[in-house]
């Protein structure tokens, strides 16, 4: 379209050709509509703000009881959700019923009872195999639905997202157009639900899409309102192809089996006492390969990691081999909610927690912090920053705390001196250790002969404020600063 | 501290330059000064630069042209960068067709400068020595000499002092010292060349800024850096620049100061960090103020008055020699008491400087390269990794290196059917071998040394070992050595 055109003009050309374009049979408009979120992200840098609100638009997948589920991405921090009939035009507000961040997927419901009802909904598909060709469904801007094949090309396990979990994911080859209101897109196959595009290069035309035994899970988890609902053991592992490493390992040559690396030391395996340097050779009677794969009924080869993130949460017997005895232990794999970390693997939907006293900024570390650098924030973020996310299981294996660090300096008439100090991990505070930001407010509470005393790790390892004149600053410092909030922890 | 400030390396691009200009013989402007014509050297210089991917080599030789003068006892003054690496020397006078070989007698990596020696005494007929001034103050008019890219004769250009104030000295990439900035141009060829006033000179010409990042910003240096490094090779040894090695953090907030107990005179700077092995370990606490150095009292911003001049506390040490005293007043838990430290250089920082003539250092074992984590590792290799560049950045602040003097890291794995499995672990850090710490390059090869019947090599933060069978690596070893010309399994020695 001329983009000259007069918006006016541009709205009467399409009004009037519409009558003209074959109109969809309202059977034909299955199971899909229009989702519009707008959505405002929390400033980590400024953590008492939210940044500029942004909307984004995607083709969510009607399914039975009022539920249209799309990515879990759309609706993070969202404000407002919004859903369009593709044929109507008409408009309903929706609220989020659940979001899983593990598995980059969420249910929104319209507000209006008789909405969704006039259009039918998709049942869930048989779980495809490779070479099958499959439909991602988005709308023209006309409102006509629009069907792109795409061919799946790989069934594996890999990275999601958000979260820091690996889940099954359908990798799928194909061209698909550009069109607006495509963030995130259902995949069908033969009219039904198969998976949801969730991630489209358009230089190598791959897609990735979220499974649908990964979707079948989730409904599942919603239905029975569970909190968390893919389960992990904790437990990391190597190959064992290596035959010096086999033979070190006193592992048969033919044999299977992978070697555990590392141990979530708070998670299920460790509690079910598997260590490091166990081989792990079959779970739940499933033989595990030397590369740690599993013989799927369906996809072949699959990663073990699979068994244990569609497994209910159950015990399940776990056989491994230590120093050459066989040994079985039950482990029952949980999920783990990302609070439930150090530093958390990600932040959405709720305010960052902070502390500002007399100008000095504290914050609790997460990547979702680190994350404000930008996409490649895993090299641009401070780097002690980055190296205690990253390396948290190894420098606080005893768990069951945060990192607080001052984050940056607001200059005020307290802080004369400590203007440049920024990204510094709090240790101490008036004598008293700090392992969250409770930790410090309790501190603050009780200064030392009128000085706030922080010690940092890190140059130069000990500040102080006058307790009198932080308090005296602070109204000015919120007024310049526009801190509305002194705190939320 | 002064070792870890971190500024753009500036020499870079001159360096490059210089390594790169001709080497064709040259007749001195007869408009020159007379007396500077008859001082000046031409150094035409061959390096060989080693190859940190493959140590094993000799590295790529390069020709350069730098500049030099003569001083008093027949000696010859240069920058450090125009003769490092050298492995042939010939200097050059004006109106002397010959070539006049010469050795490095003193080199100092740390204040870039060189003392060159002729083999020939009859060089020195008809030159004259130079005599050094001063520091010339703001504003007054200098002339640079040398031998810039632009022509291949005398070249001489003018300007006036602009700055004087602490600089990171490039070619080590870990020094800073006083340096004197000049507007005249300094280009890749007045290396080493004296800058003069009032025909005196005032400071030897060594770095600049490339072009595209600021204009008519030379750098040189001056005269007290240059006696320091005479007085210091008196011995016959060149010594190293001493450091403090301590943190401290100038003490300008109210409360801060008044937590300390200290009057509100301005005076003092925290002490946050004694390093573990520095001068001031057992002298000094961190939690200490200090008050006074040698007698000048230390400024709340940590600057001193010295000779008149506000200078940054650390210039008390810059004049000083590996051994000298230095005195502090301290206020230690409310009582000020005086103590005195004994200077030494910062060898745990070291890992931040470029190393020069010495070979690299290295263990190849079934294809497994293992090289100590330094300046020129991080330069070569460029890691990404996380650990490997932590490891490096807080070498010294977080005390790595007591408990590992020298980094090992599995660099390179050169592929061959020993190691087929063992590709994806390049870039670890080697934490044990055969449950053998490793804190250095040594105890690897004293572990090969042992012919043990396995080798386990465990790296940080891997939870897999790499196995190598004893046999199995024997078996690689001629295969390996001779496909990929290794001659040797192992250089352990930091000698040419």
């Amino acid at each position: 379209m001329n983009p000259r055109l007069p918006p006016l003009l541009a709205a009467l050309f399409l009004v009037g050709l519409s009558p003209l374009s074959a109109a969809p049979e309202p059977s034909e408009t299955t199971g899909v509509v229009k989702v519009r979120v707008t959505s405002q992200a929390h400033d980590f840098l400024r953590p008492w703000l939210k940044k500029a609100p942004a909307t984004r638009e995607a083709v969510g997948a009607v399914l039975s009881g009022n539920r249209v589920l799309v990515t879990a991405e759309l609706v993070a921090n969202h404000n407002f959700v919004e859903i369009e009939h593709p044929d109507s035009g008409e408009k309903s507000a929706a609220i989020v019923r659940a979001v899983d961040y593990d598995a980059n997927i969420a249910l929104v419901e319209p507000s209006g009872k008789s909405f969704l009802p006039r259009i039918r909904a998709l049942a869930l598909a048989d779980e495809p195999g490779t070479g099958d060709t499959v439909q991602a469904v988005q709308f023209e801007s006309t409102g006509s639905p629009m069907r792109t094949p795409l061919t799946l090309t790989t069934v594996e396990v890999g990275p999601y997202p958000v979260s820091d979990m690996a889940l099954l994911l359908y990798r799928l080859s194909g061209s698909l157009q550009y069109r607006d209101g495509s963030f995130a897109l259902p995949l069908l196959s033969e009219g039904k639900l198969v998976g949801i595009v969730m991630r489209y290069d358009p230089r190598t035309q791959a897609a990735d899409a979220i499974s649908s035994p990964v979707i079948r899970k989730f409904l599942a988890g919603v239905a029975r309102n569970a909190t968390g609902i893919f389960p992990r053991a904790g437990v990391a592992y190597a190959p064992t192809r290596d035959p010096q490493l086999r033979k070190f390992l006193g592992l048969e040559n033919g044999a299977g089996g992978v070697l555990v690396t590392f141990i979530d030391p708070r998670g299920p395996a460790a509690e079910a006492g598997i260590e490091k340097g166990d081989v792990l050779v079959d779970i739940q009677g499933e033989r595990i390969d030397q590369d740690g794969n599993f013989a799927h009924p369906r996809h072949g080869r699959i990663s073990l990691s699979h068994l244990i993130s569609t497994a209910d949460e159950k015990e399940m017997p776990f056989r491994l081999l230590r120093n050459g005895e066989s040994k079985i232990v039950s482990v029952k794999p949980r999920p783990r909610p990302p609070t439930e970390s150090i530093s958390p693997p990600h932040q959405l939907d709720s305010a960052p927690r902070y502390l500002v006293s007399g100008g000095l900024v504290f914050q609790e570390l997460g990547r979702q912090f680190l994350r404000e650098w930008g996409a490649s924030w895993d090299k641009r973020a401070p780097q002690r920053l980055l190296y205690l996310d990253r390396f948290q299981h190894e420098l606080y294996p005893e768990g069951n705390r945060r990192i607080v660090f001052l984050s940056h300096v607001l200059p005020s008439p307290a802080t004369i001196g400590y203007e440049h100090l920024s990204q510094l991990v709090v240790t101490r505070v008036n004598g008293r250790d700090i392992r969250s930001l409770e930790d410090l407010d309790a501190a603050l509470a009780a200064p030392v002969d009128g000085f706030q005393k922080f010690e940092l790790d890190g140059e130069p390892h000990q500040i102080v404020l006058d307790q009198a004149e932080a308090e005296k600053v602070t109204p000015a410092l919120q007024r310049h600063y526009g801190v509305t909030e002194l705190k939320r922890v | 501290m002064r070792t870890h400030s971190r500024r753009i390396p500036v020499l870079a691009a001159l360096l490059c330059c210089l390594l790169a200009a001709g080497a064709e013989p040259s007749r001195a402007d007869s408009t020159a000064p007379i007396r500077v014509r008859t001082s000046l050297v031409r150094v035409n210089t061959t390096a060989v630069l080693p190859d940190y991917r493959m140590p094993w080599i000799a590295g790529r030789s390069a020709g350069g042209v730098g500049a030099g003068f003569v001083i008093a006892g027949n000696r010859v003054i240069t920058n450090a960068h125009v003769v490092s690496n050298a492995r042939f020397l010939a200097l050059e006078k004006d109106g002397d067709p010959n070539r006049w070989l010469a050795d490095v007698k003193f080199i100092a990596h740390d204040a870039d400068l060189a003392l060159l020696e002729v083999r020939d005494p009859r060089f020195f007929e008809g030159m004259q020595a130079l005599e050094f001034g001063g520091i010339p103050p703001l504003d007054s008019t200098v002339s640079v000499y040398g031998y810039p890219i632009g022509g291949e004769r005398l070249s001489i250009t003018r300007g006036v002092v602009s700055r004087i104030d602490f600089q990171l000295y490039s070619h080590s990439g870990a020094d800073s010292h006083l340096a004197i900035q000049i507007d005249a141009a300094i280009n890749p060829g007045n290396s080493g060349g004296p800058v003069l006033q009032a025909g005196k000179v005032v400071g030897v010409a060594f770095q600049g800024y490339s072009g595209d990042v600021a204009q008519n910003t030379g750098y040189m240096i001056p005269t007290p850096v240059v006696r320091r490094f005479l007085k210091d090779i008196e011995d016959g040894a060149y010594d190293r620049y001493v450091d403090l090695a301590i943190g401290y953090f100038p003490l300008l907030n109210p409360a801060q100061r008044r937590s300390l107990g200290l009057a509100a005179n301005g005076h003092g700077v925290l002490v946050t960090r004694v390093y573990p092995q520095g001068s001031c370990d057992g002298v000094l606490e961190k939690g200490d103020v200090l008050i006074e150095i040698d007698g000048h009292p230390v400024a709340s911003d940590s600057f001193v008055e010295l000779e008149g001049e506000r200078v940054e506390m650390p210039e008390i040490v810059e004049r000083k020699f590996l051994g000298d005293p230095v005195t502090f007043r301290i206020l230690r838990n409310g009582s000020e008491k005086t103590v005195t430290a004994t200077l030494k250089s910062a060898a745990s920082f070291m890992i931040n400087a470029r190393n020069y003539d010495v070979r690299p250092r290295y263990v190849a074992l079934a294809g497994l390269l293992f090289q100590p984590l330094d300046r020129e590792f991080i330069e070569t290799w460029r890691p990404e990794d996380l650990r490997i560049r932590y490891t490096f950045d807080e070498f010294a602040s977080d005390d790595i290196y007591l408990d590992r003097p020298e980094v090992v890291v599995l660099s390179a794995v050169l592929p061959d059917p020993v190691n087929t499995f063992l590709a994806g672990f390049a870039g670890g850090i080697v934490d044990t071998i055969n449950d053998r710490k490793i804190r250095g390059l040594a105890d690897v090869a004293a572990v090969v040394d042992e012919k043990p019947e396995r080798y386990i090599i465990r790296l940080l933060g891997e939870g897999r070992p790499l196995v190598l069978e004893h046999t199995a690596a024997e078996e690689a070893a001629a295969r390996i050595r001779s496909r990929y010309q290794i001659p040797s399994d192992r250089n352990l020695e930091a000698t040419r």
